[in-house]
């Protein structure tokens, strides 16, 4: 049973709630310590964030997404601060996934993703601490008939400034529940800051290092049924027949569901659900044996039978064919009309499908019934979980009940609701029983979702006066967020000064041949290894040096108009190239074999800047990066153990996708099947890390998706300055050094 | 289906399994010990490690039928309160990012350690390989365990020192 079932709720006055629950029996169920000599405890609730026992527990209510970004003890830490909580009384709870409470700009939302978090909850988690702490002290006030004034809030307690008496918040939560809020309240100054800035581990690793946290897929109802899909192999591949008599025979076999009905749904390509037939079982294991002996056979009329090099060779054909232009600086014509003595280079670079290859792979738990559709599982965005059950399945939204866990990983997938689709389809087919649906890994690599394929083209016009004069840049994606078209103006997240440039863009939304969906940094990854490693060759074109040439670049330190809601900060961008070339001795005298190599870019959704140094060392075809040394500006550092932590796990994501990715695809199949067919970055391969991050008093901003795109062109520079060897596609290899 | 008697945890357990079925599966869906994680079940990642009989192995690859009486330790039985090193070890570096893997790690660095108290860099590295993270915690595992053998060191002298 559910911890909310035992909330009695009391309504008073004033907006406050007064709840009481059993705490040590529903700790006990999360593996969270009980608290000392308390059974019952009173709890009330300050706001949908907020809620406080009389033991002086502080239970930060959980909105967003955890996946290992580490938002539920920064985003507690901001709550807290404001507070003046006592920071080892703050738990995290995950809060029921709620569309009235959360989902609307007072609250934040739900959905998880885009570096988005720290950036839009700073404001509002901190007002909702300041605002408690607030009523606290009022309470406090009041309970010693002194003024307001003279009581002030510390360390999870309310002080009077007449005597030494204090009263602790769990003495004080009931009452000032009860109170209503008046007026703004006022906010802490950044220098009396005691928790934001200071590097603190995660509030749940005690439970992370005992295995007591709970995932979506540890989660377990009696009744339930295991599920396993048969997909198509192929996308958009359809059932034409299937028997399952042989499954049927399994033993633990229970029920064979065949998908049709919710397959094919494919919301305006964000996402789509394969079709196939469900092998619902006793175990896990039954259900995997199951599905092994269905006889299915696939209509693929409406697929692309294609191998991965027959998709790529149509694709450069089409980029050959002009298109109009996107959105362009200065003239867009400039790369036509350049003068006669002007030189031009150009080149293509691929960023190719990706894995998201998250270790929790891809479950839910759904339980439809009657009157009420129950899912257990860790998704980054749970409104468009309800939204998207709601209207596929005809249940009203408040009939859909979303029970949020952190995952094993999201990186852009869990932002998307097919699993939860499918989950809750079999469930209503297999007569409203419990059903747990799991992506074995091999369903995770051959029938999922994949990053983008990216073909990139670049020229450049360098004058006579050796200017850079024209910039052009034209991309061909199989990922849009959503499909509309036109699409919006854009230019990619170029800050360079450049006098013209151009964008075009076209989608390849129907010659895909993998669904593909948001992935850790999206289309940064393409434009950052294609722009910074093509400046890279300007800059050798021009007898520049790399560094010194982006300095240039940026010296007028503009703020740029890409199309972006927020303006890209040239200065900004300069100083973090600066930084890190400062702190990696950018220019030292390097050894035969080895390389340096400079890349930045900005990751505007989070609105962070970022600038590598990559150090290599290559022998024969084999790349080792040495050292990796980071400049972040990410607005003030909430957390900044976990800023780099997520600098260095961005760094480690980036360079497998340059050292080990991409999607082998053959007649429209994915070939590899697990891990020992395709692998990521192990430990022994992980470089030295040093990030820097720039001193700010600005905002939080993002820092989830900033390392990646930036760490793969550096890299990439760098094996050019061992090499003299241009890495135009990823996964690197040496020996496919021809242009494209 | 047949029936096993199991050392888990320093318990005796009994389960009604398919011979085949792996450890991984009983211990998960049976026992509800859902520390132990699925990964990828070819043993290519790692998730899944518990130790037998003080070894680590993979779950995933060990049908239950092969397990007999070793003694089976999962990371809720690595300790009963969370002191071991490596589990401070981990705390205080904060090496968990999702933290998903991290149980499978735990226990071959406590497995390691308990072979070589004293490993090298690059015997930590040999030992660890083995181990996936995609959130790429790699540099914090490498310290944690260094600082999990520098703690395991210290206690046992100073147990040395009063015994």
């Amino acid at each position: 049973m559910d911890r909310r079932y035992f909330l009695k709720a009391a309504g008073l006055a004033g907006g406050g709630l007064v709840l009481s629950l059993t705490t040590l029996c529903t700790r006990k169920r999360d593996g969270d310590e009980a608290v000392e000599g308390e059974e019952e405890a009173i709890v009330s609730e300050f706001n949908n964030f907020l809620k406080i026992d009389s033991a002086g527990n502080v239970v930060f209510l959980l909105s967003k997404h955890e996946m290992g970004q580490g938002v539920s003890t920064s985003m507690a830490m901001i709550l807290a601060e404001e507070l003046c909580a006592d920071w080892e009384k703050v738990r995290i709870e995950f809060a029921v996934a709620d569309l009235d409470k959360y989902q609307n700009n007072e609250h934040g939302g739900m959905g998880t993703g885009g570096s988005l978090t720290m950036l839009i909850m700073w404001p509002i988690l901190r007002k909702a601490g300041a605002v408690a702490k607030g009523l606290l002290t009022r309470a406090a006030a009041q309970a010693w008939g002194i003024p307001f004034e003279e009581c002030y809030a510390e360390n999870g307690y309310v002080l009077n400034r007449r005597n030494s008496d204090k009263r602790s918040f769990g003495e004080l939560a009931a009452t000032a529940a009860t109170l209503t809020p008046d007026g703004e309240p006022t906010l802490k100054n950044q220098a009396d800051h005691k928790l934001i800035g200071k590097p603190i581990a995660g509030k749940n690793l005690n439970k992370l290092v005992t295995g007591n946290q709970k995932y979506g897929i540890d989660m377990h109802i009696d009744g339930m049924l295991y599920a396993v899909i048969a997909r198509t192999p192929v996308y958009n591949g359809k059932v034409a027949t299937y028997d399952a008599s042989a499954a049927l025979q399994v033993k633990g076999v229970r029920q064979v569901v065949p998908m049709l009905g919710i397959s094919g749904v494919k919301q305006n390509f964000l996402y789509d659900v394969r079709d196939g037939i469900a092998v619902l079982a006793d175990t896990l294991w039954a259900a995997q044996q199951g599905r092994k002996a269905l006889q299915i056979e696939w209509d693929f009329s409406s697929s692309h039978l294609k191998d991965l090099a027959d998709f790529e060779s149509e694709t450069l054909a089409r980029m050959n064919k002009p298109i109009p232009a996107t959105d362009f600086r200065g003239n867009v014509e400039a790369m036509k009309n350049n003068a006669e003595d002007s030189r031009v280079i150009s080149a293509d670079y691929v960023y190719p499908y990706q894995l998201h290859m998250f270790m929790e792979p891809l479950n839910c738990l759904a339980h439809c019934r009657e009157d009420q559709t129950e899912i257990w599982m860790g998704t980054q965005a749970p409104n468009f979980v309800i939204n998207s059950v709601s209207e596929n399945f005809e249940i009203p939204v408040e009939q859909v009940k979303v029970y949020t866990f952190p995952s094993g990983g999201g990186f852009g997938r869990r932002y998307f609701p097919d699993v939860a689709l499918e989950a809750v389809h079999i469930s209503r087919a297999a007569g409203n029983i419990p059903v747990k649906l799991l992506w074995t890994r091999e369903d995770d690599f051959q029938v999922n979702h994949a990053h983008g394929y990216t073909l990139e083209r670049y020229s450049a016009a360098i004058s006579s006066k050796n200017q850079l004069q024209s910039w052009y840049f034209k991309e061909l994606r199989t990922y849009t967020w959503g499909a509309s078209k036109p699409y919006p103006k854009e230019i990619s997240w170029i800050g360079y000064d450049i006098p013209n440039i151009r964008y075009d863009f076209d989608d390849l939304l129907k010659e895909t041949l993998v669904q593909c969906v948001a992935w850790r940094a999206v289309i940064a990854n393409a434009w950052a290894f294609g722009q910074e490693c093509f400046l890279d060759e300007v800059a050798v074109a021009m007898g520049r040096d790399p560094y010194e040439l982006r300095m240039e670049l940026l010296a007028s330190e503009k703020e740029v108009d890409i199309g972006h809601s927020r303006k890209l900060s040239g200065s900004r961008l300069r100083n973090v190239i600066k930084l890190a070339a400062e702190k990696a001795g950018w220019g030292k005298a390097i050894v035969d074999g080895k390389g340096m190599g400079i890349a930045a870019y900005p990751y505007m959704h989070g609105n962070a800047y970022c600038a590598m140094v990559a150090e290599v060392a290559v022998s024969g075809e084999k790349v080792i990066v040495e050292r990796i040394v980071v400049a972040a500006d990410c607005g003030k550092v909430i957390n900044p153990s976990n800023a780099r932590n997520q600098i260095e796990g961005g760094i480690m994501w980036g360079l497998s996708a340059f050292f080990h990715g991409g999607v082998d695809i053959e007649k429209g199949r994915v070939v590899n099947s697990n891990f020992h067919e395709q692998r990521f970055m192990r430990m022994e391969e992980a470089p030295q890390i040093e990030t820097h991050f720039i001193e700010s008093g600005e905002d939080p901003w993002g820092v989830g998706e900033l390392s990646p795109p930036v760490v793969v062109p550096a890299v990439a520079n760098a094996v050019f300055a061992a090499t003299g060897k241009r890495i135009r596609r990823l996964p690197v290899s040496l020996e496919l050094q021809t242009d494209l | 289906m047949a029936l096993f008697t199991l050392q888990v945890n320093g318990k005796q357990v009994k389960v009604d399994a398919d011979p085949q079925v792996p450890l991984l599966w009983v211990l998960r869906d049976q026992l509800k010990l859902t520390g132990t994680k699925y990964g990828c079940g070819v043993g290519q990642c790692g998730a899944c490690t518990v130790h037998l009989d003080g070894q680590s192995v993979r779950s995933c690859l060990q049908p239950v039928s092969s397990i007999g009486n070793m003694e089976i330790t999962t990371i809720e039985g690595l300790s009963e309160d969370g002191s071991h090193p490596v589990q401070q070890a981990w705390i205080e570096e904060d090496v968990p990012q999702c933290g998903y893997c991290q149980a499978g790690q735990l226990m071959t660095a406590a497995a390691l350690l308990a072979e070589n108290p004293k490993p090298s860099d690059e015997q930590i590295k040999a030992a660890m390989n083995g181990h996936l993270c995609r959130c790429g915690t790699y540099l914090r595992i490498l310290k944690a365990v260094k600082n999990a053998s520098l703690k395991a060191e210290k206690n046992k002298s100073w147990i040395e020192d009063i015994f």
